[in-house]
C-alpha cells in the first residue's frame, strides 16, 4: 500500500455494478452506490456504454413501438413488430424484414397494445392481448371477440387460424368400374389449409356404393376460405344401421382420394375397401374452428400451447402433436387451478411444460396421452412471473438449454425446476423491487451470450444490463442501469448479436 | 484499512483512465447538501502511458467519488481509482 | 423608461505598470477603488487605485470587467440586480455614459478612457464631454456602433494613463456607466404546453406597438434569433411575428430567444426570454452499437433524417471511504 503525504490508498480496481441493497453506506467499494449509462469494460474496467443508432434507414420509419419479437422465418432472421397508435386505440403488425424492407401492416385490431407471438416452421402465429382491470388487478387475457392468427411470412396480411368446414350439398353417385365394400357409407370432405391446418369434415352425405363400382362426387364445393389448398374425402365404414345423425359415426381418410386444389367440384372413380381405412378423421370435430386469443404463446413438444383467454384466464390450450392448429375443445384442455389469477407464461425446460401466474408456477408432464390427461404437479407456490418475464436466447425465440432466466417479485432468478436462491439480482434488491409490480407487464429479457449480457426493458422503461462474463452468479454478475431520450418498451436480440430497443417517447 | 468514524481528508485521486473529452469529478459526503466539492477536470486522452492525478482536499467522515462525463462524444474506460486518505480529526466538534 | 447605472466591476483584466489600491495591488484592493462610488473622496490613497511609483514615466492600462451573474446593475436607484435578471425587452439607448472620478496631477490631458470591444481589445479613447463635481470626468461611450448592455457587460472598460514627468500622479475611482433604458412591451405564445416547444411549432410574439408605440416592440424592425437556428418570419406586423421552430433546434434543450433591433426602435439585441426545445417523438426501432459515442435518434420530423444527441452523463459514484 503506497503512501502520500502520510495518506493511505484506497485502491479500486475491480468494478462491479450496481450495488443497491441496504443503505449506501453498505456499498462495497468494488460497487456502485449509483451509477448510470455505464457498463462494465474489458477485464474489469468500466466505462461509458455503447451508443444507439437508428435500425430503418427508410423515409417513414415505424413509431411507438410497444413489441418486437424475433422471427426467424425460412429465409432468413427478421423482426415482427407491434405498433400502437394511441390516439386511435389500434395496434398494427408489421414484418420487418431488414433495414430497409417492411411488411405490413399484416394486422390491425383495435384494442391491441400488446401481442404474443410463436414461430413454427417459419410462419407466425400472432395472438392479440391487452390489459383489463379485474377486481382492482392488472390482467393479461386475449382480446374479447379475437382470436389466434397466422401469418406466412411473405407479406401477406395474417389470416385467423384454424377454419371452418365446406358447407353446401354433394352429389354422389356409382363410378366407372372399381370396388368399395358395398353398404351404407357417410362420405364428406376436410379442407386442408396451406398451414396445414384440417377442419372439420362438410359436405356429408350418405350413399349406398356397390361391390363392383367406384364412388364418384360432384358439387363439392370450393371453400370461401383462400387459404384452403386441398379438400380430402374421409368416410365411414359401412354402417350396418343408420340413426340420422351424420356425426355420430366414425370417420376416417380415404387413401388417395384428395382433391388439390381449392376449384375443382368433382372427384371421381375412388375406390376403397373398409379395411383401407385406417387414418382417423373423426378427431377433427372437437377441434376449434377459430382459436380464441390468448395471452400466452409457447411450444412444448412440437404442439402450440395458447393461454389466457378472454373468458378464462386460467386454461392453457394444447394443440395436437406437429399441428399448431389442430386445438381439441375436449381433451387439449390444461386446467390451472384458477384463484383469481391468470396465467401469465409458460414454457418448456426439460422435457416438462412449465406454467406461470405471477406468484405460483406448477408443470405439466407428456405422458403419451391427451393433454388434458397429463398430470399437474405444483413446483412454487409463491414465486411466478409476468407475460414477458422469461428471458429469450440469442435470436431463437426460445429461452435458455438447461435453465431459464425468470423475473419474479422476489428478483431476476434462475430457474431449472425450481427457483434458485439467491437470485441473480441479489445485489440491487433494492432497485429490484422499487419497481412497480403493477407494470411488470412492461417487463422483457434476452439473454445475449456472445456479449454475456442479460438485457431487460423496465417498468419505468429504461434498461437494465447485466454482464455475467465473470459467470451467472449472483456475487459476480455486474448491474448497469441505462437511460435513454425516450422510454423504450420491448428488446429483442437480431442476427445473432445484434441488440434491438423498441420505443415511443 | 478501518476507521470508526474519524474525519478523514481526502488528499488526492489518481485514476487509471482512458477517453476523450473531460472526466468531471465530485467528492461526496454521505449527505450531499450539506459537503460536496467539485475535483478538478481530469482531460482524457484515448492512449495514455500516465495516470492523473487530482487533488481532492475534501474532509468528513464518509467520502464518496463520482466521476462522470457531461458532452456529446466523450467518453472515459477507468481501470483503477486511488483514493489517498488519511483521518485528521477523532470526529466533528460537539 | 427609466435610468440605469452599472457601477460594480467584479474583476481585473490585464494591466501594465504597478497599480495599487488603498495599501496594495491586490485585485480586490483595485476593484474596491474603481468602485467606490463617493465623488469627492479627500484622501488620494483612500478608495482610489493609481500607479504605485508617481514617477515612473509611461503609458500605463489596466481593464475591469463585469459579469452576467453578479449583482451590478440598479435601475432607477433601486437595488442592484444583475444582467440575468434585467427584464425581457431591456434595451439601452444611445445615451449611455461612462464617467469616472480622478484625482492627481494627471487627469483629462493625460488620461483616457476606454471602452472594451472584448477582454483584450479596446476602443479609441472615448471622447470627453465634461465634468461632474469637483473631480468626476465624463466620457461617452462610442455612438456607433452603439453597445448594447450585453457588450458593457462582457467586455468591461479600460484605463489608461500616460505619465510624462517625475511628478506625474493621478488616481481614478467612482467608476460608472448610466444612461437611459426602455423596455419595450410584447408576449408570446406557444401551441404546446408549459415552455416546452418542438420541431416545427408555431411560436407566436405579439406587441401593442399599434396601441401603444412609446412602450411596445415594433415588430417590424426586429430580427429574431436563437443559437440553434436561423428564424424566418411567416408573419411579421408591427403587432404580429410568428415562426415555426426550425428543423436544426430537434432537442437543443434551453435556447434564449433573441430580438435585435435593426435601429429604427431600438439597436442591439434584448433576449425576449427562453424556451426548452426538445425531441418531440424519437419513437422507432434502435440498435445498440458497440463503440458508438452518443445516441442517434429518428428526427421528430419522420423523413429518415437523425439527430445524434449525448449519452446522458455516464456516471459512476463509487463506495464510501471512512467511516
Amino acid at each position: 500500500m503506497s503512501n502520500l503525504r502520510d495518506h493511505q490508498s484506497v485502491v479500486i480496481d475491480k468494478f462491479m455494478g450496481l450495488w443497491a441493497r441496504g443503505s449506501k453506506e453498505e456499498t462495497p467499494m468494488d460497487h456502485f452506490q449509483d451509477c448510470i449509462n455505464v457498463l462494465a469494460g474489458t477485464g474489469q474496467s468500466f466505462g461509458t456504454r455503447p451508443g444507439i443508432g437508428i435500425s430503418q434507414d427508410v423515409a417513414v420509419p415505424l413509431e411507438d413501438i410497444r413489441r418486437i419479437y424475433n422471427y426467424p422465418t425460412q429465409t432468413g432472421n427478421t423482426l415482427i413488430v407491434l405498433a400502437y397508435d394511441q390516439g386511435a386505440d389500434e395496434g398494427s403488425i408489421y414484418h420487418m424484414v431488414n433495414a430497409t424492407t417492411v411488411f405490413g401492416p399484416l394486422l390491425t385490431i383495435e384494442g391491441m397494445t400488446d401481442f404474443a407471438f410463436i414461430p413454427i416452421a417459419g410462419r407466425a402465429y400472432i395472438s392479440p392481448f391487452s390489459t383489463f382491470v379485474v377486481g382492482g388487478l392488472n390482467v393479461e387475457k386475449g382480446l374479447e371477440d379475437e382470436f389466434l392468427y397466422v401469418y406466412a411470412g411473405d407479406g401477406t396480411p395474417a389470416r385467423k387460424a384454424a377454419g371452418v368446414p365446406l358447407t353446401g350439398n354433394m352429389t354422389i353417385a356409382n363410378g366407372a368400374a372399381g370396388f368399395t365394400d358395398p353398404g351404407l357409407h357417410i362420405f364428406a370432405f376436410v379442407s386442408e389449409t396451406i398451414s396445414g391446418f384440417l377442419a372439420e369434415p362438410g359436405l356429408m352425405e350418405t350413399f349406398t356404393t356397390a361391390a363392383s363400382s367406384s364412388v364418384s362426387f360432384g358439387s363439392v364445393s370450393a371453400s370461401g376460405d383462400p387459404n384452403v389448398t386441398k379438400r380430402h374425402l374421409v368416410a365411414t365404414k359401412v354402417l350396418p344401421t343408420f340413426n340420422g345423425d351424420l356425426t355420430g359415426y366414425q370417420f376416417f381418410f380415404v387413401p388417395n382420394a384428395t382433391i388439390n386444389n381449392n376449384t375443382d367440384l368433382f372427384l371421381n372413380n375412388i375406390s376403397f375397401f373398409d379395411a383401407d381405412l385406417l387414418d382417423d378423421a373423426s378427431h377433427l370435430f372437437d377441434n376449434f374452428s377459430e382459436i380464441p386469443a390468448g395471452a400466452v404463446l409457447s411450444i412444448y413438444h412440437n404442439r402450440l400451447v395458447l393461454a389466457t383467454t378472454f373468458d378464462d384466464i386460467s386454461l392453457i390450450l394444447v394443440s395436437a402433436q406437429g399441428e399448431p392448429e389442430a386445438i381439441s375443445e375436449i381433451d387439449g384442455l390444461l386446467v390451472y387451478p384458477p384463484d383469481g389469477n391468470p396465467v401469465t407464461n409458460a414454457q418448456e425446460l426439460r422435457d416438462i411444460l412449465y406454467a406461470f401466474k405471477r406468484s405460483k408456477t406448477v408443470s405439466f408432464t407428456d405422458n403419451g396421452d391427451v393433454p388434458s390427461s397429463w398430470p399437474l404437479v405444483t413446483v412454487d407456490t409463491a414465486l411466478g412471473t409476468c407475460v414477458h418475464g422469461i428471458a429469450t436466447v440469442l435470436d431463437s425465440g426460445s429461452s435458455s438449454i438447461d435453465y431459464l432466466i425468470i423475473a419474479t417479485y422476489q428478483g431476476l432468478s434462475l430457474f431449472n425446476g425450481r427457483f434458485i436462491t439467491p437470485e441473480l439480482s441479489w445485489k440491487i434488491e433494492d432497485y429490484w423491487k422499487a419497481l412497480d409490480r403493477d407494470d411488470f407487464r412492461y417487463i422483457q429479457i434476452v439473454n445475449a451470450p456472445i456479449q454475456k449480457w442479460i438485457i431487460m426493458v423496465l417498468p419505468t422503461r429504461m434498461v437494465l444490463v447485466g454482464n455475467y462474463s465473470l459467470g451467472m452468479d449472483p456475487m459476480k454478475i455486474r448491474w448497469f442501469p441505462w437511460s435513454f431520450e425516450i422510454g423504450f418498451n420491448t428488446v429483442a436480440i437480431f442476427n445473432i448479436d445484434e441488440i434491438i430497443l423498441g420505443g415511443e417517447l | 484499512m478501518g476507521f470508526n468514524g474519524e474525519l478523514v481528508h481526502l488528499g488526492v485521486v489518481r485514476m487509471r483512465a482512458i477517453g476523450s473529452g473531460n472526466l468531471l469529478t465530485d467528492a461526496h459526503s454521505l449527505d450531499d447538501a450539506s459537503n460536496s466539492s467539485v475535483l478538478p477536470d481530469i482531460p482524457l486522452l484515448a492512449a495514455t502511458n500516465r495516470e492523473p492525478t487530482i487533488l481532492a482536499n475534501f474532509i468528513d467522515q464518509r467520502i464518496q467519488l463520482e466521476i462522470r462525463t457531461t458532452e456529446i462524444d466523450e467518453w472515459f474506460e477507468i481501470s483503477k481509482i486511488v483514493m489517498f486518505v488519511r483521518p485528521i480529526a477523532t470526529g466533528y466538534p460537539q | 423608461m427609466g435610468t440605469y447605472q452599472v457601477d460594480i466591476c467584479v474583476s481585473v483584466g490585464t494591466k501594465t505598470g504597478e497599480w495599487e489600491g488603498e495599501n496594495t495591488g491586490a485585485d480586490a484592493e483595485l476593484i474596491a477603488g474603481i468602485n467606490n462610488q463617493v465623488i469627492d473622496a479627500v484622501l488620494l490613497k483612500g478608495g482610489k487605485l493609481h500607479i504605485a511609483s508617481p514617477s515612473a514615466v509611461g503609458t500605463w492600462l489596466i481593464r475591469f470587467g463585469f459579469d452576467q451573474n453578479s449583482d451590478i446593475i440598479s435601475l432607477d436607484g433601486a437595488p442592484h440586480i444583475s444582467y440575468n435578471n434585467l427584464p425581457a425587452g431591456f434595451g439601452i439607448l444611445a445615451d449611455a455614459v461612462l464617467t469616472i472620478g480622478s484625482r492627481g496631477s494627471v487627469t483629462t490631458g493625460g488620461s483616457s478612457l476606454k471602452l472594451q470591444s472584448g477582454p483584450l481589445t479596446e476602443s479609441a479613447a472615448l471622447p470627453f464631454v465634461g465634468g461632474i463635481g469637483a473631480n468626476g470626468y465624463v466620457f461617452a461611450l462610442p455612438v456607433f456602433p452603439v453597445p448594447t448592455m450585453l457588450d458593457i457587460i462582457n467586455d468591461g472598460f479600460g484605463i489608461e494613463t500616460t505619465y510624462t514627468g517625475a511628478t506625474d500622479f493621478s488616481a481614478f475611482y467612482f467608476a460608472r456607466i448610466t444612461g437611459t433604458y426602455t423596455t419595450f412591451a410584447f408576449s408570446w405564445d406557444m401551441s404546446q404546453d408549459g415552455e416546452n416547444a418542438a420541431v416545427g411549432e408555431l411560436i407566436t410574439i405579439t406587441s401593442e406597438f399599434s396601441i401603444d408605440p412609446a412602450n411596445s416592440m415594433d415588430l417590424t424592425h426586429v430580427t429574431l434569433s436563437m443559437a440553434c437556428g436561423i428564424i424566418v418570419p411567416i408573419i411579421q406586423t408591427t403587432d404580429l411575428f410568428t415562426f415555426l421552430v426550425p428543423d436544426s433546434c430537434d432537442d437543443a434543450g434551453l435556447q434564449t430567444l433573441t430580438a435585435t433591433g435593426d435601429g429604427t426602435q431600438f439597436s442591439g439585441s434584448v433576449a425576449l426570454g427562453t424556451l426548452t426545445i426538445l425531441l418531440t417523438n424519437a419513437s422507432g426501432i434502435y440498435t445498440l452499437v458497440p463503440g458508438k459515442r452518443q445516441d442517434t435518434y429518428y428526427s421528430s420530423h419522420r423523413d429518415g433524417t437523425t439527430v445524434d444527441i449525448k449519452i446522458p452523463d455516464p456516471t459512476g459514484r463509487t463506495g464510501f471511504v471512512g467511516g
